[in-house]
Parts: structure tokens; sequence; C-alpha cells
């Protein structure tokens, strides 16, 4: 309150008035400091680090080397579903299916492999490639809710992978090794959370130098005002969606790798996790806000977070009300109220 | 949209050339008023009892009515909270995670191989408050926290779920409640009893959407959020009615489905969602609010419940349904929608 607080005017009122908006400019200031930050995905990172603090303190053996190998290879697969939930959910959409696509694809992944080899991986991350684009493009084309069209197609791939697998454990035999290799520990790194972190990296250079990338959040932030300046929003869109399902599919086989079987709903629980990890990485459900590698931090902190349950000696029943209070209470702490504007 | 109800009917009756009618008496208006007949719907539903009547001579016997009405009796209660709760352009994907946890807490407290309590129909009612107040933590989080109803009901879904699991406790309690079980089990004029408390839930609601303001209400915001606010109607306190009506229905399907099942179990739920909001939504009620009714959801569970039914009489493998549900689900919607389509329209 030093610059903008001299007091030129003579009367109260107008003092009184200059005050004030010294203290809303120094306000402003603290915010847009909290906001880079925020843009930074300082947030995630230190609530990952104060629940890794107290879980340390709970327990020495948390930060035992073997404990955290074994807790980057378990935040893996959620990771990619968080990832890709990440790109809809920055159009402003939602992808309800993408868990149980993600047990579809595993399912399919386990029927192909003994009969096609290491072609079965590429077979099925390009039918998870199409479906992705047949979702964006219901949803574009006929103007229907992302939430709905989602949650039809949630329905329809429980439907096929139950006939798939005629709801019953698929073990996988022949050519696991094909996949194994995923869930291998070269030097004691797991390289399934390498892996995910290198498509990580990829991604956000992608957001970052690709001129995608900077639709995809002129998408978010106001979809008119992008058409308006010529982007081919639906595109964009199609996009976010195509990728939601190919990182579905790329879980799918991750999936394959860890478990060696899959059955038809093995997955399907991760939905509200991989929605969790991307709001508390700080990407705004109203779309344009948020980031790839904070959505990585978010699948992290979920992980963590289930993690400590277990040490603490919550029992794993009340994971699902933790999972349902909690996307409650981060959406209600950083929903944006002023960009949110159908609350229906 | 009609903005309100006066010009919504003024509207309809227009479309079905009843406004020189009106001079003549209200009986007329009244009738001409189709919207309050699901008239497609009917006819739809015509359409598949006579195809799967042809096509498998058991599914128009006296025993296959009887499968039906036990069948379709859950999803009826489930739709009718679930109508209002789309009539105002929102959605509730929790029923099947409220379905859960009612169905644990009223196998629970009625007389069970697990705890020594013996509620009878209190439990009944304890089970419905339960439904409610899951219903009043969605409502309260969409109108006051401001959270989108799909991912608000998303967490409820799971909160559900997971009162179903820990009350669960590895052991399924096994309901010995004579009364409760005679529900699913007794039948009165040949129809299980089941379908006769959905029945009365039914006539409830259309009591409820004709003659009460909540329900002539969830027309108006439906209609138009913002001139139901500025025509003083308190919206927020309606909106969250609706999911405390949904919930409580939803608690009441709990307590049907643990007389069904004999049992509390977490997966009594399983595959009630597709079931409603299909049903809803074929039924002819708009997403988006402000159309439709509790007649419209109840014929269009009933075609959901007929096409299922149908499909396991032809032999179509009983895994495909949920396929099948979700692929009508989409169809529905993007026809009744269709017209709405606009270039440079938002919809996210």
């Amino acid at each position: 309150m030093t610059t903008a607080n001299t007091p030129t005017a003579e009367n109260a009122g107008k003092a009184a008035h200059a005050h004030h908006k010294a203290g809303e400019g120094r306000v402003n200031a603290v915010k847009a400091l909290a906001s880079r930050l925020h843009q930074h995905g300082v947030a995630p990172a230190l609530v990952l680090g104060v629940i890794v603090g107290i879980l340390a303190l709970y327990d020495n053996s948390f930060l035992a080397s073997d404990s955290i190998q074994s807790l980057l290879e378990q935040s893996a697969i959620l990771g990619l579903l968080a990832l890709g939930q990440g790109f809809v959910v920055m159009t402003g959409r939602i992808d309800l299916s993408n868990a149980v696509l993600a047990s579809f694809t595993a399912v399919l992944v386990a029927k192909l492999l003994p009969s096609q080899g290491p072609l079965a991986i590429g077979l099925v991350l390009g039918l998870s490639l199409a479906i992705g684009l047949l979702q964006g493009l219901v949803h574009v084309f006929a103007q229907v809710p992302s939430f709905i069209v989602t949650l039809g197609t949630l329905g329809v791939w429980t439907g096929l992978s139950l006939t798939t697998s005629k709801a019953s454990t698929i073990l996988v035999m022949q050519h696991y090794g094909a996949v194994s290799w995923i869930y291998a520990r070269p030097y004691g790194i797991p390289l399934s959370f390498v892996l995910v972190l290198v498509l990580t990296l990829l991604l956000m250079s992608g957001m970052r130098w690709l001129r995608w990338g900077r639709r995809m959040r002129a998408v978010g932030l106001n979809e008119r005002a992008a058409a308006f300046s010529g982007i081919r929003t639906s595109r964009v869109v199609l996009s976010a969606f195509a990728l939601s399902a190919l990182l579905s599919g790329i879980a799918g086989v991750f999936q394959i790798a860890e478990l060696q079987s899959a059955s038809a709903d093995s997955s399907d629980a991760l939905l509200l996790p991989a929605i969790a990890s991307v709001v508390v990485g700080g990407t705004a459900i109203a779309g344009g806000v948020g980031g790839v590698g904070r959505t990585l931090l978010g699948a992290i902190i979920i992980t963590v977070a289930s993690v400590g349950f277990d040490i603490v000696g919550i029992p794993s029943s009340y994971q699902p009300i933790f999972y349902g209070l909690f996307v409650i209470v981060v959406i209600t702490v950083t929903v944006d109220r002023t960009r949110v504007t159908s609350v229906a | 949209m009609a903005p309100d109800l006066l010009s919504q009917e003024h509207e309809v009756g227009n479309a079905a050339g009843a406004s020189e009618d009106r001079s003549r008496g209200g009986l007329w208006a009244r009738v001409s008023r189709i919207e309050r007949v699901p008239i497609p719907a009917l006819a739809a539903l015509a359409l598949i009892v006579i195809v799967f009547g042809l096509a498998n001579s058991t599914f128009l016997t006296l025993a296959n009515m009887q499968a039906l009405a036990d069948q379709s009796a859950i999803p009826v209660v489930l739709a009718v909270g679930m109508t209002f709760v789309i009539l105002m352009g929102s959605i509730d994907l929790s029923v099947e995670g409220v379905v859960a946890a009612t169905s644990m807490v009223s196998a629970l407290l009625v007389i069970n191989d697990r705890t020594h309590h013996h509620l009878g129909l209190w439990a009944v009612l304890i089970s419905v408050a339960v439904g409610a107040g899951i219903g009043a933590v969605a409502g309260l989080s969409v109108t006051r926290l401001r959270i989108p109803s799909f991912l608000v009901t998303i967490g409820t879904w799971q909160i559900g779920i997971g009162i179903a699991q820990v009350l669960f406790g590895g052991q399924p309690p096994v309901v010995r409640d004579r009364e409760l079980l005679s529900w699913a089990l007794k039948t009165w004029l040949g129809m299980p009893r089941l379908a006769f408390v959905a029945l009365a839930v039914v006539l409830l609601g259309l009591w409820v959407q004709h003659m009460t303001r909540f329900g002539r209400y969830a027309y108006v915001i439906g209609g138009g959020e913002d001139i139901a606010r500025l025509s003083g109607i308190k919206v927020a306190r309606f909106r969250t009615l609706a999911f405390i009506v949904a919930g409580a229905c939803s608690g009441l399907a709990g307590v049907m489905a643990t007389s069904r099942s004999g049992q509390g179990a977490v997966a009594n739920g399983n595959g009630y969602l597709f079931l409603t909001i299909a049903g809803v939504v074929i039924g002819g009620t708009l997403l988006t609010g402000g159309r439709g009714g509790v007649l419209h959801s109840v014929v269009g569970v009933l075609i959901m419940v007929s096409i299922t039914n149908g499909m396991i009489l032809v032999g179509i493998s009983p895994y495909v349904q949920q396929s099948v549900q979700g692929a009508i689900v989409v169809l529905a919607v993007t026809a009744t929608l269709w017209r709405l389509r606009e270039r440079l329209r938002v919809v996210k």
C-alpha cells in the first residue's frame, strides 16, 4: 500500500475509494503470483509433498526405494487414464467411458495375444483410436452432450467386454513376453512408469509447442471465440476424445502386462480415481486451464493416498466413499464459478 | 422452449389447432394437450409387444407378463424420481450406488442373519430416508456448491457403493423377514406385490407432477432456468428437492431390490442406471429439460424391459443387454436433440 495509495484526493470518500483500490491491487498481485505458480503445477506438487511427508512420518519404510518403485508402478495405469481424461476435461468435456474401455481393450488383448502375438497390441490400439474417433464424432456431429455419449458407450463397451470374455477371467499364457517387459524393473527402475513419464513429456511438449496444444487451450477457454477466430474446434475436440481412447487402449495393454489376465471389469473402478487425478492436478472442469504434467502428479497423489489408506489401516471398502467426497470437495475448492455458467 | 407453463400450454394448444376450441370449453383443450400422454412411446411399446409376441409365443403368456411386471417394478420406481431431475435439466447418475447402499441398510434393519434388528416397516422408511439423504448431498452440491450434476452424482454413486461395501463386511445379510420377502414372492390379482408398490409410486409421482407446485415448477425450470428465476421461483430449492425425491425413490428401490434378491448385496443396484436413463429418455423426456413426465418415463421403462425380456426369450446373450441399452441411450438422445443442432452451437 505504498505507491497507489498517495492521498491526492481531498475528500475522504475518494481517499477511501483509492485505499480500497490499492488493497484490491495488492490482492490482485498476490492472485497473479498465485495463478502463475498454479499454472506451473505448484499446488499439486505441494499436496503430494505434504501427503508423502505425513506418510513418511507415519511409517518409516514408506520412503524405501522398494515401496516407491511399487508405488510408481501402481500409478502407471491410473496415470494413463488420467492423462486421457485430462485432455477431454481441458476442452470442457468429460469421457465417462475411458475406464471401461481400458477393461474392454485388456480383454481384447488377452483374447488376441495367443493367436496374433505382438500384432495384437497394434490391432487393439488401432481399434481404441477408432473408438475414440467414433465417440468424438457422435458428440461433435450430433451435438449430444459428451457425458451422455460416453455414458452410452460405457454401456456398449461393458456389454462387449462381457460378451467377449464370457464374463470370466482370461489368463494369458502364449506370447505373454510381448507385453511382460513393460513391468520389468531394470536397475530397479520401474519401466512402466518411465514409459508413462516419457508419454507425458511428449504430450507436454505437444501442448507447449504445437499449434494443436494452443488450440486445445483456446477451445477450452472459450469455444465460441476460438471458432470465430478460425479454429476448427470440432477437430480439436475430436483429437481429445481420440487421445483419451488411445490412452485407454494403452492402459489396457499395461493391465495385461501387470496382471497377465483380464476380466470384463478389471479397470472399471478407475473412472472416478482418474477424474479425481485430473481435478486434483488442477485442471479446471470448465476447461482451458490445466496441463498434462500436473495430471500425472494428480494420479501419483491419488495412488499415494490409496496406499496411505493401507498404511494408516483404513479398509479398502471405504475407498469409494473417499473418492466420491474427494472429487466433490476438490471441485468445490477449485471450480471457477464465473466460468461455469450452467450447473444443471 | 416455453418460458413458463401458461405459454407452454398455449403453444401446445396451438400446435393441435385448439386455440379456437378453447372458447368452446375446457374439455377439448385438455384432451388436445397431447404432451401429457406419450403417444409415440406408447406406439413404440405396442410395436415391440407385437413383434416379440409374433417372434416368440411365450412373450404374451400370463407367466411372462408376471415376469415383466416383476422386472419393471424397480426401474419404474427409479424412473419416477429420475424424471423430476431430468425435467429440470439435471441428471442423476447415482441410482446404482444409492440402491446398493439402501439395499444393504434395509437388509440389516429387518430380521436377518447378521444383526438383531427387526424394525419391519420402519426399515423401509429409514432406507428411503438414507436415499433421500444421499440425494440431498447431491442436490445441495449442485445448487449451493455449483458443481455440474453429472460429476456430483458420479461422486454420490461411489459414496453409495462405499457405504454398501462398508456395511457388507464380507458377509451378505440374508433377509428372514417374511413381510419384506412377501413383497416379491406373493401376488395380488395375479401380479407380484412389488408391481403394486411401483404402481403406487407412479400414481404418487403423477399427483406430484400435476398437482403440486414442485411438479409444475419442474417444467418451468427445465424450460428456462433464467426466466424461472426472474419470475421469482426459488430454483435452487426446487432443484435440490428434485434430487432428494430421486434419492428417496432410489431408497425405496433399494428395499425392493433386497426383497427381490432376499439379501443385501453391493451388486443389487447393478444394471439399473442404463435401464432408468434409457427409459426416461426413450419415453420422450428431453435431457435438456422442460418436456416429458412421469407417465412418459414409465412407458419408456416398460419399452426397455420388454426389449430386454424379449431379447432373452429370442435367445440373445444377456451380456449384450448393456450394449443394447447403451446404444439406445445414445440413439434416443441423438434423435430427440437432433432438431437443436446448429452451426457454431457449443455443446459440452
